[in-house]
């Protein structure tokens, strides 16, 4: 037995070194150069070649979830038109018709000093008429739809008093404006004073003034009762009594008066968004009209005119409207009737071939619009005697309509968009080496369309263009489907994903497709217009191979 | 006989094939005071996973289709693949009298192991090593394959009586890591046209996200225990019950848990879900809801899995040049199916045995493997193969024992 650990290594070593020691240092040197050996080894990678793939995309594109965005209409089930109606203008009342935030203010100083007011007695009462500046506007009667008044008063006398505001032409079911305070005791430089906000919403303003002939005036009458429990209180003529009225955000529901002849001269600009992906070719669109609708729901007459118009497309070409409906005044009669049976009155101006170039207008295929027009309120002025109405409900309105037969003859015409992409892939890890993107389509649409990718680098050059093996052939071409009553072609494109382009994925930063469509003649192949059938749809299932070099 | 020797020992260096556990020359005689036992092993075998694919695997290089198509043909519907790595050094005192008693010593060992236990279908082999493209047009089942991979170390002390060589030691194990996956019902679709997958999953997968190099800890024992048995009236055998990391760890980090039980239905994605719903491949979070993959963590218990072996030994001292061996080994794992083994050993010379032995079970079926074992004054070295025949896997195994 051993009795420490020293003594247990000392006789280890003894067996180790000294007994055969070169016997046993080689043995051990033979040891060491094997586990070196061994433990320098390194694995290589192991890799293999696997061939995968998966379902990218499936699904219908079809012009039905645009039918209701008034963009696109069926009248009967069968085919289609393209509704290029737009509101391009839309006033209202408050559009019209504005308020500013006005304070009213009533003083009030005895003419005389009174040494002994008794208790409870009213030693003012006073009406007083305000006017506005509206500029050649002159409201007579207004109905409040939102606003606030915020009332202030002010107390100047040794004890306190009632204040009674009562704004007489502020009525609400037949009832004055009225609010009553009791304002504490104060002095000139320091008065008594008390305030409140109150909501306004469904007054009726009578503007008319105390004699009730004028206009654009509001009346306060002011009352005051010394404090009924108090003493006799000494009030000198020095003595202020004052409130003010803040009348803020008013916004009116009905006006009644005379708007003045106001001058509206506006270019409105619109947008057509899709147009702006089309970068070459021609669509060839069917005769339409173009109809100015401009709608009049005041109680006034309004003059007015279109002075141009004018659409630009994605490649900077601009067409002018050129008609002779251009640049003339024209009169739009006043609306008629009350707010629940207003008659509007509107007036049309229609572009058609015979008086203008509308078809070479629409089929610039204009992305972005510009409309410039002029509009005159009582171009014969105040002839209703004040007494023109604007309701809740009355608007003034410009609205383009033209409502266009679906048929498309499209030569060439060619969609681009451009998506950005990131991808990445490290050749020392499982990989990508090859790939092929597979497309089934199935076309109920009568144009053919041949699809190409351009991969492009973060500067935008091209690095790769892979063209379809394919193209999506035209619906014409293909057989009658009778459960959904169109013709269907079915067709497959495969866009080849060479070693290359897999390799350089991480260089690709921008993916640019491109779309060139014609609309064949099934007989001849040239290029015709072609109706678009109700329910056309284009259904797409992408699928991706990828043959993947496994790295473990 | 040295050119014998030489033969042997080269045959089983370069084919890597040894016999995991080598027959141990059992000696009741106390020639030394003090043993170092130095063992390692890497073994791994299947049914069905030929050499030339899982040499690649571990040594590198490229899979060719060649060497797929030849596992792919030996595949059944389940198949079978195991590891079992491990360096272990003993020391073992016969001259320190523990408690005070004269027959017995003690044991100090430290040790490293690796195990990998996979069941897996035939059709999950087809997709790991061809694709999915293959199965255009037809189910690709899962159901059935399990995996459990353990790495842990272990440090141990324990009990040794000197004349049977018997020997008990109480160990703490450190887990590195591990991981299980299970699938139960597991079946991938094709549609012919490839527009359509199909995946039905009933399954859970528990991992680790931690590179720490401890992520668990536990107790366990290992034992040795030699049984006399004479059966023959001239000498002595020994009967040899061994366990080795009989044990649980309790985890310190808490494991991953994924489990689905869906059948998701991908058809490909719509424009509007690419191009305004553009977050559905943003967040791995999204992606798994999508398919109905649910998240958890939890810190379990977890048992080792530990290995039993029963068998006959070797006496060193017999006066027999030829000896039978022949026992029954098993893993607490339920892959590994019990492996029956069966020997012969030969003492060419006073410091040289060779043997043969065959076997049947553990992860793989038949094998067929040979050692050697030679004596150099206080040095024992041993190198043993136990598949010579069978191309399903590969091993080699060295025990250098050291007395003095």
């Amino acid at each position: 037995m051993y009795r420490s650990w020293s003594r247990l290594c000392y006789d280890t070593r003894k067996n180790l070194i000294l007994n055969d020691n070169l016997e046993v240092k080689r043995q051990f040197f033979i040891l060491l150069l094997l586990t070196i050996l061994i433990c320098s080894c390194k694995k290589k990678q192991t890799t293999w070649n696997t061939d995968w793939s998966a379902p990218i995309i499936s699904d219908t594109i079809s012009l039905s979830n645009l039918y209701n965005d008034s963009t696109l209409v069926s009248s009967n089930q069968t085919s289609i038109d393209l509704d290029l109606s737009r509101t391009i203008l839309n006033l209202g009342l408050s559009d019209l018709v504005g308020f500013p935030d006005t304070t009213i203010n009533q003083s009030f100083n005895l003419n005389l000093s009174l040494s002994n007011v008794p208790a409870g007695y009213t030693f003012a009462n006073t009406i007083e008429e305000h006017s506005f500046d509206l500029n050649d506007v002159q409201l007579k009667k207004v109905d409040v739809s939102s606003g606030t008044i915020k009332l202030k008063v002010f107390n100047s006398i040794a004890t306190k008093v009632y204040f009674k505001i009562i704004l007489p032409g502020i009525t609400k079911n037949g009832l004055a404006f009225e609010q009553i305070f009791f304002v504490n005791a104060g002095t000139n430089a320091q008065p008594g004073s008390a305030e409140e906000l109150l909501d306004i919403s469904g007054y009726s303003f009578d503007l008319r003034g105390v004699n009730g002939l004028g206009y654009n005036k509001l009346q306060s009458q002011l009352i005051i009762t010394s404090d009924p429990t108090g003493p006799s209180v000494a009030i000198s003529s020095n003595n202020d009594f004052s409130f003010s009225a803040e009348l803020s955000g008013l916004k009116f529901s009905y006006a009644k008066g005379y708007f003045g002849n106001t001058l509206i001269s506006e270019t409105a600009e619109f947008l057509v968004p899709y147009f702006n992906s089309i970068v070459a070719g021609n669509l060839d669109l069917p005769s339409a009209n173009l109809d100015f609708e401009i709608e009049n729901g005041m109680k006034f007459g309004i003059k007015g005119k279109i002075i141009s118009a004018e659409n630009t497309n994605s490649s900077g070409n601009t067409s002018q409207l050129v008609s002779s409906n251009l640049g003339n005044d024209f009169l739009i009669s006043p609306a008629t009737g009350a707010w629940n049976s207003l008659q509007t009155s509107s007036q049309h101006l229609i572009f058609s071939a015979a008086n203008s170039n509308i078809e070479s207008y629409l089929e610039n295929l204009g992305s972005s619009h510009q409309l410039a027009y002029q509009f005159q309120l009582n171009p014969w002025g105040n002839v209703s005697g004040g007494n023109d109405e604007i309701f809740a409900n009355s608007r003034l309105k410009i609205k383009i309509k033209s409502q266009i037969p679906l048929i498309v003859g499209a030569d060439g015409l060619t969609l681009r968009d451009t998506f950005n992409i990131d991808l990445k892939q490290n050749s020392n890890k499982t990989h990508a080496k090859t790939g092929l993107l597979s497309l089934t389509a199935t076309n109920a649409f009568p144009l053919a369309c041949e699809p190409i990718l351009y991969l492009l680098n973060e500067n935008g050059s091209i690095l790769y263009t892979i063209n379809a093996t394919s193209q999506i052939y035209s619906s014409l071409l293909g057989s009658l489907n009778n459960q959904s009553g169109l013709f269907e072609k079915p067709s497959l494109l495969e866009f080849v994903l060479t070693e290359d382009i897999v390799k350089n994925l991480d260089k690709i930063k921008k993916i640019v497709v491109q779309a060139k469509f014609d609309t064949p003649s099934p007989s001849s192949g040239i290029n015709e217009a072609q109706s678009i059938p109700f329910g056309a749809f284009l259904g797409i299932k992408l699928r991706l191979k990828l043959n993947a070099e496994i790295v473990y | 006989m040295k050119y014998f020797f030489l033969f042997n020992f080269l045959f089983v260096v370069f084919l890597f094939n040894a016999q995991h556990w080598c027959p141990v020359q059992h000696d009741t005689l106390i020639k030394s005071k003090n043993e170092i036992i130095f063992s390692a092993c890497a073994n791994y075998s299947s049914t069905s996973l030929n050499n030339s694919l899982t040499k690649k695997l571990f040594y590198g290089g490229e899979i060719t289709e060649a060497i797929k198509n030849k596992s792919f043909k030996l595949h059944v519907d389940l198949n079978r693949f195991g590891t079992d790595i491990s360096a272990e050094i003993e020391y073992r005192n016969f001259s320190f009298n523990l408690l005070k008693h004269k027959n017995w010593g003690f044991v100090v060992k430290a040790g490293y192991y690796s195990f990998l236990a996979a069941q897996y279908s035939k059709d999950l082999f087809g997709v790991t090593f061809y694709g999915n493209e293959m199965y255009q047009g037809q189910l690709a089942s899962f159901s059935g394959t399990k995996i459990s991979t353990y790495s842990f170390e272990k440090l141990g002390f324990g009990w040794l009586d000197k004349k049977s060589k018997s020997s008990v030691c109480l160990n703490v194990f450190n887990l590195t890591n591990t991981l299980s996956a299970k699938i139960n019902t597991g079946v991938i679709y094709q549609s012919n046209e490839g527009d359509t997958l199909m995946v039905l999953f009933d399954g859970d997968a528990s991992i680790i996200n931690s590179k720490s190099f401890s992520n668990g800890l536990g107790l366990g024992l290992d034992f040795d225990i030699r049984i006399p048995m004479t059966y023959k009236s001239d000498e002595a055998n020994y009967i040899q019950f061994l366990g080795r990391n009989l044990g649980l760890v309790s985890l310190t980090q808490a494991q991953t848990i994924y489990r689905a039980d869906s059948v998701y239905t991908f058809t490909g994605f719509t424009f509007d879900q690419l191009l305004n719903n553009g977050d559905i491949l943003s967040s791995p979070a999204n992606i798994l809801d999508s398919v109905g993959i649910t998240k958890s963590e939890k810190k379990s218990i977890l048992f080792l899995p530990g290995f039993l072996q029963v068998s006959k030994l070797i006496n060193e001292n017999s006066k027999n040049r030829l000896q039978e061996f022949y026992g029954i080994r098993m893993y607490l794992s339920s892959i590994y199916t019990p492996m029956l083994f069966i020997g012969a050993n030969y003492r060419l010379g006073k410091n040289l045995n060779i043997g043969l032995n065959g076997s049947y079970g553990g992860f793989t079926s038949y094998r067929l493997g040979m050692y050697s074992s030679l004596k150099l004054r206080n040095w024992n070295l041993a190198l043993a193969s136990e598949n010579l025949i069978s191309q399903n896997g590969e091993s080699l195994i060295l025990r250098l024992q050291c007395a003095f």
